[in-house]
């Protein structure tokens, strides 16, 4: 009979006791989860430090963005054979749904949206542990990023899907939105920004994202959208600022001595890592190799994959075109057979440049790109390098400004903006009017605008953007894309996997012409 | 039984049962936050780290349950024995990992009991035994055949896509949507070369826009893709099944035995009506890159050459050629003598005497691995695994590497 009781409370006891499902949901010790992180400063900033990481990655700004960018524009010529097979196809036209350099810009950017999203949502709200100047200059620097994405993504694909916070399930997919919706919020993520962010940043926090980088992403923008008057706003704001000014050495701005110069608005950072390259997938991990492939890919020793553009390099003045001077930036913008390179010790000639030649001023010559070249202070093999992506600088600035002047009628002023980029004291070009670029009507202006721009901002990837939109406004007189087909070149195709995968867009909803 | 003399042994037997598969891994329904896990050199200091979280979790993870039953009998007629069975294995709460959308910004997909799936299969093996004073010998012969069906998918878009890869043409290779088996494959039908300007101009001239038939590099030379959806278009609704990698069925045959002194084994192996997804034709013939093209790219589309099926050689691939397609989809059947040998024992009572009694026997033989394969597949290897694992791209030969033929010869000794 004891025993009979013992065994039956014992099977209450059980009862009672049994386990509930919680008991089960072990938590991993090791790990941290998202409602337990971001409780300090120095979280919440480990945040935003991860979305300017996957900015910087292989599949965006360390490679596929500055590609999809150039090979979209009129500035670039195959290298040779060499040339990939998804690089070839944007650069002739007949890239599709598949194309894997376009498709992981996309990839890119989302997931830079993704991750500026938990960081927009964790410091969304006044933490104990965390202080109020941190947070919003974090939130600032997350939503100049997301806009910075947005802003690439609307440019590139139209209307994409917009997300404002970061999905909590898989079935959170959205479908498109408008064009115009997309850059509604880019707007207002940089006007949030500009309010949120510092105009400068002491030494070890350079390369974060700044006021006037705000301002200037803004102005772009509104030049997008074709709206001068807000662009020419925010551009003074920049200019009145008096930050910023041009620098003396045109090759400051893409070498590695340059960085962070007065000139300099924003930068995609990279530093010196022993010859290492991240070739990962978003670029993660704490080894050191924050080196970018650039050079390369495009300079002259390397691969070679891409070269100027014959119609870039004939673009320079030249007395020999009738021009009063020959551009000295020609010759700071490319690698020309005998060019003195790795300081001075070694001297370039065609059997170190592999691929194709160019045509310039009626000559056969091999020319490659020099910008963001380090082949100037060395020549190792490999060619990764510590430059940073100048994304940003004053020099563009004034030429938009001047843009925005001579759309507004002002012509004096538009013709001094230009004159005082063609003034840096290593160009020291002749002012506007010259012979071949006269500026007595806003369409001679513009002209001369287009060409100051291409020459000065040359390889800088902002050509695209710039054809795009003086596409759509009609101010193009010639259409610069050979292979250019209205109403389907203007946008890249949706990635196929993004219509295999989300429930909301389908195949009818890809871009015309795919 | 007794009174049926010629049966010396029979037993039926039939099961059912459940088992549970928990290959998930530690703390996988966890959104974690990869802490300090990657670098920004602010002010070119490398010593900056971020962290970031960029893999959903998934509270209703759960095992995934089989439910496996079957009938079948084991049978002896003397010499003869034959083994016979009917299974069906129903699988719930299949884990896959979920496919995303590139706009929602994961990194990686969570795992998730996304849909059931059943095969069904029967398998067969009979065997015989040879006895006598010089010869006895045994040959044992397996027949398997297995249907794959999934039942049920709740992925969002009630399908995963998998075998995207840059190098192989950018597009996924394999599809698994509910009614058909698990991944199968799943791209564009060719519909032969363009042999003129005209067929082009006549097929851009189909649908009711201007936009061209494949798009407006389109050339002679190039292969034409089938509109399966008739609208003068070939985009992402042109794309179907074509085919799977599972073998409508796979088959052995065992033998081996001893004559006097000498021993012999033979094994085949094959499997019948599996396709695979030849990579390395997409490599070989696609002409993609500078290098590693094959021969096949000799016999390239020319207006002279028409009568080919590889088409016009032009850098970039400007019409996709290459893009996932039946062109790459070869059959996979293959007959292999997996293993063969033959030996021969010397007897013990010479090699004693002649030996001075230290050496008892000596066997010399030869064998071989994988001498002979019969088969269409034109890659390398007929036996594709899967790359990395992935439970999706099964039969998709991304160039791996053959396996080996080896003959050896070999001398067994025996010392007292």
């Amino acid at each position: 009979m004891k025993k009979i009781a013992f065994l039956t409370s014992i099977m209450i006891l059980g009862l009672t006791l049994s386990c509930n499902d919680e008991v089960l949901d072990k938590v991993n010790p090791n790990g941290v989860t998202l409602d337990t992180y971001f409780n300090n400063d120095a979280e919440l900033t480990a945040g935003v430090n991860a979305v300017y990481a996957l900015v910087q990655h292989n599949g965006l700004v360390s490679r596929e963005w500055f590609f999809t960018h150039d090979l979209r524009s009129d500035e670039v010529a195959t290298g040779g054979g060499q040339l990939e097979t998804p690089r070839a196809q944007l650069l002739n036209g007949v890239n599709d749904a598949g194309n894997s350099v376009s498709n992981s810009v996309f990839t890119g950017w989302f997931r830079v949206v993704h991750r500026a999203n938990v960081v927009i949502e964790a410091g969304a709200a006044a933490k104990p542990g965390i202080s109020d100047a941190v947070r919003t200059r974090v939130v600032g620097e997350a939503r100049f990023l997301r806009a910075w994405a947005y802003y690439e993504l609307a440019t590139l694909w139209g209307g994409v899907p917009l997300y404002t916070e970061y999905a909590k399930s898989v079935e959170g997919s959205k479908a498109r939105s408008s064009q115009q919706d997309v850059y509604n919020l880019v707007i207002s993520d940089l006007k949030a920004a500009e309010t949120a962010l510092p105009a400068t940043y002491t030494a070890a926090n350079l390369g974060r994202a700044t006021k006037h980088a705000a301002q200037m992403l803004l102005a772009r923008t509104y030049l997008q959208l074709g709206d001068y008057n807000n662009a020419k706003t925010e551009l003074q704001k920049i200019v009145s600022s008096g930050l910023y000014k041009l620098v003396d050495n045109y090759l400051d701005l893409t070498n590695e001595e340059g960085e962070f110069n007065a000139e300099s608005i924003f930068e995609v950072v990279y530093a010196p890592s022993g010859g290492a390259y991240n070739w990962g997938g978003d670029g993660d991990g704490t080894a050191v190799q924050e080196e970018t492939v650039r050079t390369q890919e495009y300079s002259a020793v390397g691969w070679r994959n891409l070269i100027p553009s014959n119609k870039i390099l004939n673009d320079y003045e030249r007395t020999s075109k009738g021009d009063a001077k020959s551009d000295p930036r020609f010759d700071m913008s490319y690698w020309k057979p005998g060019d003195k390179f790795n300081n001075g010790a070694s001297t370039m000639t065609d059997d170190r440049v592999q691929g194709n030649a160019s045509v310039v001023d009626g000559q056969t010559v091999k020319i490659s790109w020099r910008k963001y070249s380090v082949l100037y202070k060395v020549d190792n093999g490999f060619f990764t390098s510590g430059i940073n992506m100048r994304i940003m600088r004053y020099a563009d600035v004034l030429l938009m400004l001047a843009e925005c002047e001579n759309e507004a009628g002002n012509s004096a002023a538009a013709i001094s903006l230009m004159n005082q980029v063609r003034a840096r004291a290593s160009v020291q070009m002749p002012p506007y009017p010259t012979a071949n670029y006269p500026c007595n009507n806003k369409d001679e202006i513009l002209r001369a605008l287009q060409h100051e721009r291409f020459v000065e901002l040359a390889s800088e990837q902002v050509r695209n953007f710039d054809i795009l939109r003086w596409r759509k406004h009609k101010k193009l007189k010639t259409e610069p894309i050979s292979f250019f087909v209205a109403n389907k070149h203007e946008l890249l195709p949706l990635p196929q996997t993004e219509i295999d995968n989300n429930p909301n867009i389908e195949q009818k909803d890809q871009n015309p012409g795919y | 039984m007794k009174s049926i003399t010629a049966i010396s042994s029979l037993k039926l037997r039939a099961s059912i049962g459940q088992t549970g598969y928990n290959a998930i891994g530690d703390y996988d329904w966890q959104p974690l936050i990869s802490a300090n896990s990657t670098i920004y050199p602010f002010g070119n200091a490398t010593t900056n780290l971020g962290s970031y979280f960029n893999r959903l979790g998934n509270t209703g993870l759960s095992w995934e349950e089989t439910t496996m039953s079957n009938i079948g009998f084991d049978l002896s007629l003397g010499r003869f024995d034959i083994s016979a069975e009917l299974y069906k294995r129903k699988t719930d709460g299949l884990l896959l990992s979920v496919p995303l959308p590139e706009s929602l910004g994961f990194s990686s997909s969570p795992l998730a009991n996304v849909g059931s799936m059943q095969n069904t299969g029967f398998e067969l093996a009979l065997g015989y035994n040879h006895r006598s004073t010089d010869f006895n010998w045994s040959l044992t012969g397996t027949f398997d055949m297995i249907r794959n069906k999934v039942l049920s998918l709740a992925t969002p878009n009630a399908t995963i896509n998998s075998g995207n890869n840059a190098d192989f043409g950018g597009f996924d290779i394999t599809r698994t949507e509910a009614g058909q088996p698990i991944q199968s494959f799943y791209g564009w039908q060719v519909d032969g070369i363009f042999q003129s300007a005209a067929e082009v101009a006549a097929a851009n001239a189909l649908g009711n826009d201007n936009a061209p038939y494949q798009n407006a590099s389109t050339a002679p030379g190039d292969i034409r893709f089938k509109d399966l959806n008739g609208d003068g278009k070939i985009d992402g609704t042109d794309r179907t099944y074509l085919g799977s990698y599972l073998p409508k069925f796979s088959y052995g045959l065992n033998w081996g035995g001893t004559y006097k002194n000498f021993d012999f084994a033979i094994y085949f192996q094959g499997v019948q009506g599996n396709k695979i997804y030849n990579g390395v034709k997409v490599i070989g013939q696609g002409m993609l890159r500078l290098f590693n093209a094959s021969t096949d790219v000799l016999d390239a589309w020319t207006p002279q050459n028409t009568d080919t099926d590889v088409p016009r050689a032009v850098s970039g691939d400007p019409n996709q050629n290459t893009r996932t397609s039946d062109r790459f989809i070869e059959d996979g059947s293959y007959l292999r003598i997996k293993n063969v040998s033959i030996g021969y024992t010397f007897s013990s009572e010479s090699l004693k005497e002649i030996t001075n009694n230290v050496i008892s026997r000596v066997r010399v033989y030869v064998s071989s691995q994988n001498l002979l394969t019969f088969t269409k597949y034109s890659g390398f290897d007929p036996e594709v695994a899967s790359r990395g694992n992935n439970l999706l791209n099964n039969g998709i030969d991304y160039g791996q590497y053959p396996q080996a033929r080896t003959v050896l010869f070999g001398v067994n000794l025996g010392f007292n």
